[in-house]
């Protein structure tokens, strides 16, 4: 478990501390625990003490993240990094579809198209086919 | 023909992915100098609109319905339960029974 203080100036520090606990892979949660102040020489000893654990937490966090690549965000501002975290989801989006084996087969795309043009001169000779257009329930609502 | 046409935006989706990524990016950091975001910004509005995957809908494989299409089986409600009644759902049954 890592400690780090916040950035507090230890001099005129009169009211409760927080500590923080940091982890590489998460933002800092802050715990509550609180220090109340105390004499003022008192507080000089041990901030030495706690100023010096903090520098070696920075430390370790920054060798930790050159090490395994991490991006580092300590002040919080907003970063376009969540975009760059996820998953490209591109190729399983493109497979919804599945392949049609009839398409490869010449005969069989040849039958269905004329079964699909005489279907359309039936419907041609009746008077039922596609308007012209600009024709259409639509287009004439509109007008 | 919707079936056509959704396909059409699955296939560009998926070929300009990346690069809809990284445009997002570079405009969103505030870190970056501004003219570059804009240059992003202005690139990522000039792609497709049919690149986008929130245009995608997904249609039942095998009567192009738009609604009601289960993701697990790609099919719309009424062709699952003709499948299903007709048994040819693997370990589908009906809840009933």
């Amino acid at each position: 478990m890592d400690w780090a203080c916040k950035d507090v100036d230890w001099a005129c520090c009169t009211g409760p501390v927080y500590l923080t606990r940091t982890s590489s892979s998460r933002r800092a949660e802050s715990l509550p625990i609180v220090i109340f102040s105390e004499k003022r020489s008192e507080m000089a000893s041990r901030s030495l003490k706690s100023i010096l654990t903090a520098a070696v937490n920075t430390g370790v966090t920054e060798a930790r993240a050159r090490i395994f690549g991490h991006v580092l965000n300590p002040t919080g501002l907003k970063s376009a990094h969540k975009i760059l975290r996820k998953k490209l989801i591109g190729e399983k989006v493109a497979q919804w579809y599945p392949h049609d084996i009839r398409k490869d087969d010449p005969l069989v795309m040849e039958a269905e198209e004329k079964e699909r043009l005489n279907k359309l001169e039936m419907l041609k000779r009746r008077g039922k086919g596609p308007p012209k257009k600009g024709q259409g329930k639509r287009s004439k609502r509109k007008s | 023909m919707s079936v056509c046409r959704d396909n059409h935006r699955r296939l560009l989706a998926e070929k300009f992915e990346l690069r809809r990524n990284l445009y997002k990016v570079l405009c969103k950091d505030t870190s970056l100098p501004d003219d570059l975001r804009e240059e992003s910004r202005y690139k990522l509005s000039k792609l497709p609109r049919n690149n986008s995957f929130t245009r995608i809908r997904n249609r039942c494989i095998f009567s192009g319905r738009g609604r009601a299409v289960y993701e697990t089986f790609r099919i719309s409600r009424l062709v699952f339960r003709a499948l299903a009644n007709k048994g040819m759902l693997n370990g589908v049954k009906k809840a009933s029974r």
